[in-house]
């Protein structure tokens, strides 16, 4: 979490990244490249995901065995490295880090991040022979990727006390403000591609509570997000900027120059203070 | 701030609105069969059998039968299958089977095919019968259809939380991407084309292998795949949506340990109700009946 990488922009196209065929397979089908419009031809109701995240292209390649087996092999350009990143923590439960900047494998299913670059290896079963092919191939692409990206600087201001390892989601379309917690069906946040979003678990599963920072172009929209907070979750009679609500829980935000910040489910004041306490610290650093 | 906003604030400081959003996010023709037999309730009828697969995956189809028998009973209220299966099928109707070919998590075609044979018992011609997903714009029988099925699986999906009923008759629609904007809100509108609109005779959510999770672009990894071996009955499509969800819900939340709510959440199956008035979504307005194996129900 804590590591940044340089951001060194790469003249690199996907292609460049496709790997040979694992020894025992063959690629099975010509490869083929997708924009953002073409997507949904090709993913079946999942392609909103990577535009919301900025998707710029991908390519698919098809390996096949003797056996039959099937890999999908698909390298995502994601146009910024912040975009790669979240796509990741959208969908990691823990990054295990072994591929790229951040990686999880999945049963018949490899996922990593590197640079602008998000990579998806995903197998139609898994054995032992997948599984070794999945490795060959999660390792080829991510050596041929030599340059690294950086984490959005949002990421380095969450506090690192009681923070639930990689229990963040990066964003910025609002489709993704209810991650881990129901927050609002709406944009009342007002979060769009020139916003950077984090959502961030606290404390152990029967203690959970969530901070959310949105970082906005200037303080008058941070503001001006306050104010929504405010006007939806606080009590409007009061000045107090945390309260307990109805589910014995409490809430509470405030605004830091250009960010929002706010907690739910929090089990006291004292730990919302604790904490935008903490995170305005660290936008203040 | 407008009106339509749905805070958690909200909903906890709102009884009505709770109601639905506490299994948050949590259907009909324009003829609601069945519903006015129970007042203002959705019938909803959830079976199951933990024989209707074997070990393989592979369905049995004389138990598939006795399932969709029993539960249709219940459904109509009937006291004999025949006279249940007559409430569905007339024998002048052009029957559009609309199913789903996902090849993840397909409609079993045991279940096609048995409602295909339901209908030609019940006098349906049986060349004026389609069971299609994809072509259905380009086929004579759906766009000529008076009655259709709609059956498939119930899944997550990566933007409209969930893959359900009411997503299932996108393929109706002339401009998919109309129906992406905000995670699919407005797919209740799809249930009101000319083409739909009224003729839906019986929704079934196949609940044999749900998925409840997905990962990946294509958003599938059988991790995330258990074996409930149940069918969700109704002939209101947003309840039968919504007590899928709740099933959904309560799998994660086993699961996961913690609260892990769909991502996006599923707002269509509630907007199918307070939007659009499709149907109801709220638990307490659904009379759900629960028939067969009881072990890990989960609702």
């Amino acid at each position: 979490m804590s590591i940044l990488f340089a951001n060194i922009s790469t003249p690199q196209n996907i292609t460049d990244f496709l790997p040979a065929a694992p020894a025992g397979w063959k690629i099975a089908m010509e490869d083929k490249m997708y924009d953002s419009k073409s997507l949904y031809d090709y993913i079946d109701g999942g392609a909103e995901l990577y535009i919301s995240y900025g998707m710029k292209e991908v390519i698919s390649r098809f390996i096949t065995n003797e056996t039959r087996d099937e890999i999908r092999i698909e390298i995502f350009d994601m146009s910024e490295s912040k975009n790669a990143f979240g796509v990741f923590t959208h969908t990691r439960t823990q990054n295990e880090g072994i591929h790229g900047q951040g990686s999880q494998y999945f049963p018949g299913t490899q996922i990593f991040w590197k640079d602008r670059f998000y990579v998806s290896i995903m197998a139609t079963d898994e054995n032992e022979t997948i599984r070794s092919a999945i490795e060959d191939l999660a390792s080829e692409i991510s050596n041929k990727i030599t340059t690294t990206g950086k984490m959005p600087d949002i990421v380095s201001l969450l506090p690192e006390e009681n923070l639930t390892e990689d229990g963040c989601i990066y964003f910025h379309h609002y489709i993704w403000l209810n991650s881990y917690y129901y927050i609002a069906n709406d944009n009342i946040f007002g979060i769009d591609k020139h916003t950077n979003a984090i959502l961030a678990k606290y404390g152990s599963k029967e203690n959970r509570h969530y901070l959310l920072c949105i970082e906005y172009a200037n303080e008058e929209k941070s503001d001006s997000a306050y104010s929504v907070f405010k006007t939806q979750f606080l009590d409007q009679q009061s000045d107090e900027t945390a309260m307990q609500i109805e589910d014995g829980s409490w809430l509470g935000g405030t605004t830091c120059g250009k960010y929002l910040i706010c907690l739910f489910n929090a089990p006291s004041k004292t730990e919302i203070n604790k904490l935008i306490g903490k995170i305005t610290e660290n936008i203040q650093r | 701030m407008k009106s339509k906003t749905i805070t958690r604030r909200k909903l906890l400081k709102n009884s009505t609105l709770a109601a639905i959003g506490a299994s948050l996010f949590f259907t009909s023709p324009m003829k609601i069969y069945g519903k006015s037999r129970q007042g203002n309730l959705s019938r909803v009828v959830l079976i199951r059998d933990k024989n209707i697969l074997d070990e393989n995956g592979n369905v049995n189809k004389a138990l598939l039968e006795k399932m969709l028998d029993e539960g249709l009973v219940k459904l109509t209220g009937m006291k004999f299958r025949e006279d249940a299966w007559a409430q569905i099928f007339k024998p002048n109707d052009v029957l559009g089977i609309k199913t789903n070919v996902w090849t993840h998590l397909p409609t079993p075609r045991e279940l096609e095919n048995l409602l295909k044979e339901k209908a030609i018992g019940m006098g349906v011609i049986p060349e004026k019968i389609s069971i299609n997903d994809r072509g259905v714009k380009n086929d004579p029988i759906f766009q000529k259809s008076t009655a259709l099925i709609n059956v498939r699986p119930m899944r997550t999906h990566n933007w409209s939380g969930v893959g359900s009923l009411l997503k299932n008759y996108i393929t109706f629609a002339e401009d998919l991407p109309a129906y992406h904007p905000d995670s699919c809100a407005d797919l209740a509108k799809l249930h009101n084309l000319p083409v739909t609109k009224g003729k839906t005779r019986l929704n079934i959510l196949v609940m044999f292998t749900p998925l409840f999770h997905g990962v990946g672009p294509h958003h599938y990894n059988k991790k995330y795949v258990w074996n409930y071996y149940g069918l969700i009955m109704g002939f209101d499509p947003v309840a039968v949506d919504s007590t899928g969800l709740r099933i959904l819900q309560a799998k994660r939340k086993e699961y996961f340990g913690e609260d892990q709510p769909l991502n996006p959440p599923a707002k269509h199956i509630m907007l199918a109700d307070t939007r659009h008035k499709l149907g109801t979504a709220d638990p307490g307005k659904i009379e759900l009946i629960k028939l067969g194996w009881e072990e890990d129900l989960l609702i």
